[in-house]
């Protein structure tokens, strides 16, 4: 019964073991969630790296990053009492604020610029933002290394998707490719990694 | 939740989807426990990506978060029903819950519309599929689909119908526990809305089981079958 499988399988996922790391996230996330400030800074040291890396990733502009990752924090704090082990792990929580909080940002800030170049405000960029873009998100081994399960086409569309932060309709038009396209290859592409993590049947 | 709907939950998980069809996929997909699952299960994918580019942040980063910590209150919690480990905490504002007593689902027919289905103790359709314990089994059977998903900790069977026709005036959906020694035992009743929908979470007894049946009985329910089962699964 396929249709089952993701329930059953997110059970893999919220019981962990042998993940000692992810356990003490969270721990230290659940007793943070009660007011405990050392808890906290404890739930900081074990993923700042995570979520500053990938706002790094996103947003590019360190000082931005830097910002960012504070108010990402503020808001896993604020949010800490409503995490619930039992649903997720508390790394893909905090991942996912992370991200989302990143993915926002860049998109006011684009914006508030395609504002200010429509009113004249403001020029134009002098180099071209596509191709570097896609370079930039491919070039790191480390990226290259997570994603060498995917097909190269999966792997850009997941890519420019998930490090750009870009929608899928600007992934279309920066590959060039129909929408509908780059919709089936980010499913394709996580379904795969899925089975990569041995989190389907 | 429609087809289409159902095919984001990859895209949606990696904030791909621009802010209007965001708002719309989060607006559907808590209804539906399947792509509750799916998007869970992308965003720890999601996590392992981030994982791949984890850079240290500069070191005043971590005093300038712990004091904007310090001044910061903390959204109260959810309250939600804790699966396992005594004593649980059962509220919702203004109701009381014998903790002692199996909660009975509450089943509101209004116009031949089933509506509500949550128990008395809180739980909905949601927390029983997604227990970490829960099994969620497909009956096979006649004009239809029933799905049941149980969870022993919590002690409560989610019941998801669909295209079930009318069973007829006075008559019911029953839910049976079937053993292994083939004895059967009541679980509780379900009738489809107009839609032929069902959608309904049951207080049950703590028990072990094998599998399920499903007859028509007089909506008072029975002790036992008294028509042939018309659905059934082995969990």
């Amino acid at each position: 019964m396929s249709d089952v499988n993701p329930i059953r399988r997110l059970r893999l996922v919220t019981s962990p073991s042998g993940d000692d790391v992810g356990e003490a996230i969270d721990g230290a996330l659940t007793r943070a969630g009660r007011g405990d400030e050392a808890a906290f800074a404890e739930f900081y040291d074990l993923t700042s790296a995570l979520v500053y890396g990938i706002v790094v990733k996103v947003v590019r502009n360190p000082a931005i990053a830097e910002e960012v990752t504070q108010d990402i924090y503020l808001e896993l704090w604020r949010l800490a009492p409503r995490f619930d082990s039992g649903r997720g792990s508390g790394k893909s929580w905090t991942c996912t604020v992370a991200h989302r909080r990143a993915v926002d940002r860049v998109r006011s800030e684009q914006s508030r610029h395609d504002r200010e170049v429509a009113e004249g405000r403001k020029s134009e960029p002098v180099f071209d933002q596509v191709s570097e873009t896609v370079i930039d998100d491919l070039d790191r081994a480390e990226v290259s290394a997570s994603l060498d399960c995917l097909s190269p086409t999966q792997k850009e569309a997941v890519s420019l998707a998930y490090y750009g932060g870009h929608t899928y309709r600007e992934v279309a038009s920066l590959l060039d490719v129909p929408e509908g396209t780059v919709k089936t290859r980010i499913r394709n592409g996580l379904i795969r990694l899925r089975d990569e993590m041995g989190l389907s049947s | 939740m429609t087809g289409a709907l159902h095919h984001l939950s990859a895209v949606y998980a990696l904030d791909a989807l621009d802010t209007a069809e965001r708002d719309e996929f989060e607006a559907h997909y808590p209804t539906c426990e399947i792509c509750v699952a799916d998007v869970a299960l992308d965003r720890e994918v999601a996590a392992r990506l981030a994982e791949a580019v984890a850079i240290a942040p500069p070191e005043w980063v971590r005093s300038a978060v712990l004091t904007g910590v310090a001044q910061t209150r903390q959204l109260p919690p959810i309250v939600r029903p804790r699966a396992g480990g005594s004593p649980r905490r059962w509220t919702r504002p203004g109701m009381r819950v014998s903790l002692a007593a199996v909660a009975a689902a509450i089943l509101v027919v209004v116009g031949g519309v089933a509506v509500a289905i949550r128990s008395a103790s809180g739980i909905d359709v949601d927390d029983v599929v997604a227990a970490p314990d829960a099994s969620i089994t497909e009956l096979d059977g006649g004009d239809g689909s029933v799905r049941v998903a149980w969870s022993p900790e919590l002690d409560h069977v989610a019941v998801l119908g669909s295209d079930l026709g009318d069973p007829g005036p006075g008559l019911a959906y029953a839910l049976w526990f079937v053993d292994t020694d083939g004895s059967v035992a009541p679980a509780g009743l379900f009738t489809p809305d107009d839609d032929g929908m069902v959608r309904l979470v049951i207080g049950v007894d703590d028990r072990a089981t094998a599998g399920w049946g499903v007859t028509i009985e007089p909506a008072t329910g029975s002790d036992q079958p008294t028509t042939p089962i018309i659905f059934s699964g082995e969990i």
